[in-house]
Parts: C-alpha cells; structure tokens; sequence
C-alpha cells in the first residue's frame, strides 16, 4: 500500500492503492467477482481480432476455467435474497442470469469464481496448476521471490529491417529479498517478453525501462528509450455508499471476516473442513444507468472489523470519466510510482455517485424489517 | 461525499491500447514486448470489475500468440 498524490477531488485527501506481489495477481485477493461488463465491452478497443463474436467466446472459455457460477445451494449467502427483495422494492429489478446478456440496471447474486466444493479459483488454480500437472511442465519455470526491475531493449534480426528496429531480449530480475540493494540477473528472451503485472505493475515496468515521455523520463533518473504515453490516461473507481446496521440476524458468514471473528472457523477453514472462503465479503451486485452509470456491490460483513457491529453496506462504483496518471517517482523498481487518480475530478462522476448513494439510501431503508436494520 | 469516500481499484489503461500498444498487444516501436493485462483496458471496464475482462483478453491473446509463434516454443 501506498499514498497517492492529494486528491483535489476528496478534498486534498491522498487514497492508498493496494498492490502486492500475490503469484497470479489480485485474483487471489480479490473479491471472486464474475462481472462481465455491459455492451460489446472489446468490440471498440481495435484488437485485432476482438470483435464481439470472438469476445463472447474468450468470455465462456474463461469463465468455464474459473467456474464462475452461483454459489450451490449449501453455500448461498446468508441475505443475498433480502438483497434482491429490497432492491426489488426500492425499484431495482432481480436478473435471474447475467450470463445471457450483461444487463444495464438491476440486481443479482454474485458469480464467484469457485469450485463447487468451495474453494477459489484464482488464475494460478485455473491455468498455472494445470500445465505445472500436466505434459507441458517441463516448458514452464515459476520463479518466486523474484522481481523484474526492467525490460532489456537492443536491436537486431535477420533481416535488414528487422535490425534497425527495438526488441524486448530479455529482463533483468533481482532477488525480491535482497531489495534494490541486490545485482541484477538477465533472463533472455529467445522469442518474446509478455508483461502481465498488473495496472501498476506493468506501466512501472515499462517506464522504468524508459518507454515514457522523454521529460518525466530524466526527472526520475531514467534513460529515455521509446516516446509513448505510459501511465497517462489511466482511469479508477471511486467507493461511495451508504451502510445499515441490523441486529434481528446474526452476523454473515462471509469470506475473511468469518475467519478473523471466529477461532473455530479458522481452524476448520486450516484442517480443510469447510467452504467459507468460497463466500465472497461481497454477496450481491447490481448496476445504475443514471450519469455515466454505476457498479453496485453489497456486503453483509462487519466493514469496521470483525466481530464488530453487523453492517450491510452497499457501495457505489461510478464508471469513471475521470483520466489519471502514474509517474516514476524515482529509477527503482522498489519505490512505488506516485499515482494521480483524480477522483471526482470530472463532474459527471461525483452527479453518479450522488445519485447512486440515494438510490442504495432507499434499498437500506427497504431492508429494515426484514433484518432489523438501522 | 469528498470528505468520506474512496478509491475502490479498478485500476486500467496505463498502458492502453491505442496510446501506447498495437492492435496485436505489442508496445508500439518495440518488437516482441507484449503487455497483457489490466493496464492494456483502454477504460475502467461498464459496471464490472475488470477481473473477467482481463481474463477474456488473455484468452483471446493467447490464441493470437499461439497462432503467430507456433505453440512450441517459437522459432
């Protein structure tokens, strides 16, 4: 974690961007979420290739690899059906299936992405493991406590033009333990170097290997390479929303929260013996269309720490029209880049919040005799 | 709303395509250094976490790289 620059929009407050160096990213961490966007989604990104039709068959291959899908009926969340119910009556519809078609306005289940025993599928589970088992493994070498510090560029190729032109050959990897302290080693690259780092990981990377703007590239002591636009253009969600306490029902079992309030859930979750982790803090979802629209997800978990109080707290994700920015702080790969993520910036996200939080104000007061909420 | 909200991830488009990579996922003017994950989104995906996405894209991407490089290793 780290601070970014002060946000104009929060009232000069920095936020705190949450990276880590999880095998397989932040789908180990995260909240299990299966949401396809609405639209055509990569239709308009000039992918070769990524039309519509060859979208919605790379969505289904994937999804089928993570076992994305409602949870069976032993693990169904606790108050996902008084989150539809009270969505229903603040004007909110129930979708029964989000995988037909990404529905613009409603609200509906979590599809985690879990095995039905339970257990979540992260990319590691879905896709490392399997080569790793299988007749490939012998193509594929996972180095941990390992950290890329920059790409190497250099020209060549056997033919003309190919010898004038850039090329990745390889990457240079420190010793995650040693920190910037330690030598580098230099990987090759026979045939391609693919970047899949992250949102801040990646941008770092490349920055750092002096693809950037030349002028932010010497004020972080870096040698400029290649003129791109890396980092600029960057957009994040804001998280807004409005909480109900409820004292007519126990706590949820949720993800995480269960396991840090309840010694013996941990020690089932550790001997094996239960499902919890397959119980997203984040049990129903939803989508706005006022302004630029909004992500909806909901929890039933203590958000202020567990026990804690009971808390049913849905929150507002607008789709940002704000654009922000990532620089180079300094020339290590150790020192996180300062992040500029305006949020609120533009005024047609804070006039979506806005109008989101109001809207989930009606959901909360709609759930208050179901679950004796205040 | 400024004084209590947050950031809530989703972070994409640091290293789009468009601005700064090619329609095959290559980082413009650098042969063979590919970028494949949320940083090529050009946006935040529509009402969705970008976890999906991301994953449809590497799908799609691999197919690609399998199909230019042969599936074996490359030449």
């Amino acid at each position: 974690m780290w601070a970014s620059a002060p946000e104009a929009g929060l009232a000069g407050r920095p936020v705190t961007p949450r990276t880590g160096s999880t095998l397989c990213g932040s789908s180990s961490i995260n909240a299990a979420q299966w949401a396809e966007p609405v639209g055509d989604g990569a239709a308009d990104w000039s992918v070769a290739g990524l039309e519509a039709t060859a979208a919605r068959r790379a969505y289904a291959r994937a999804s089928k690899a993570v076992g994305a899908a409602v949870a069976p009926p032993r693990l169904r969340y606790a108050y996902g059906d008084a989150w539809l119910a009270a969505a229903r009556r603040a004007g909110l519809p129930t979708v029964d299936d989000v995988t037909k078609a990404p529905p613009r306005r409603g609200a509906w289940l979590n599809h985690l992405a879990g095995s039905r025993a339970g257990r979540r599928v992260d990319a590691c589970t879905a896709y490392v493991a399997p080569v790793l088992q299988g007749a490939c493994a012998g193509r594929l070498t996972v180095r941990t406590g390992a950290t890329v510090s920059a790409v190497r560029l250099g020209r060549g190729g056997h033919r003309a033009h190919r010898r004038r032109q850039l090329r990745a050959t390889g990457v240079d990897v420190l010793d995650s333990s040693a920190g910037p302290a330690g030598r580098p080693r230099t990987l090759r690259a026979r045939t391609a170097v693919l970047r899949a780092a992250g949102p801040f990981g990646s941008p770092q990377l490349l920055l750092l290997s002096g693809i950037e703007r030349p002028a932010a590239m010497r004020s972080a002591g870096v040698v400029p390479r290649v003129d791109l636009p890396v980092g600029e253009g960057a957009t994040i969600r804001s998280f807004c929303g409005v909480g109900g306490e409820y004292t007519g029902v126990p706590l949820a079992r949720v993800n995480n929260a269960t396991l840090l309030a309840s010694a013996a859930s941990r020690r089932d979750w550790e001997g094996c013996r239960n499902e919890v982790l397959a119980q997203s803090a984040f049990m129903g979802l939803g989508r706005l269309t006022t302004g630029g629209g909004s992500y909806i997800s909901t929890t039933s978990s203590a958000l202020g720490g567990p026990p804690g109080t009971p808390v049913f707290y849905p929150s507002c994700h607008v789709n940002p029209a704000s654009r922000g920015s990532l620089v180079l702080a300094d020339s290590s790969v150790f020192t996180p880049p300062t992040a500029y993520t305006v949020l609120f910036e533009a005024g047609a996200d804070m006039t979506a919040a806005v109008a989101c939080v109001r809207h989930l104000r009606r959901v909360v007061r709609a759930f208050a005799s179901a679950l004796g909420m205040v | 709303m400024r004084e209590t909200s947050d950031f809530a991830g989703h972070y994409a488009g640091g290293a789009a395509v468009g601005r700064v990579l090619d329609a095959a996922l290559r980082v413009k003017g650098v042969a063979s250094l590919y970028v494949i994950d949320a940083s090529a989104i050009p946006a935040t995906p529509p009402s969705a976490g970008p976890m999906s996405l991301v994953y449809m894209l590497a799908e799609h991407a691999v197919t690609r790289l399998i199909r230019r490089y042969g599936g074996g290793g490359g030449k």
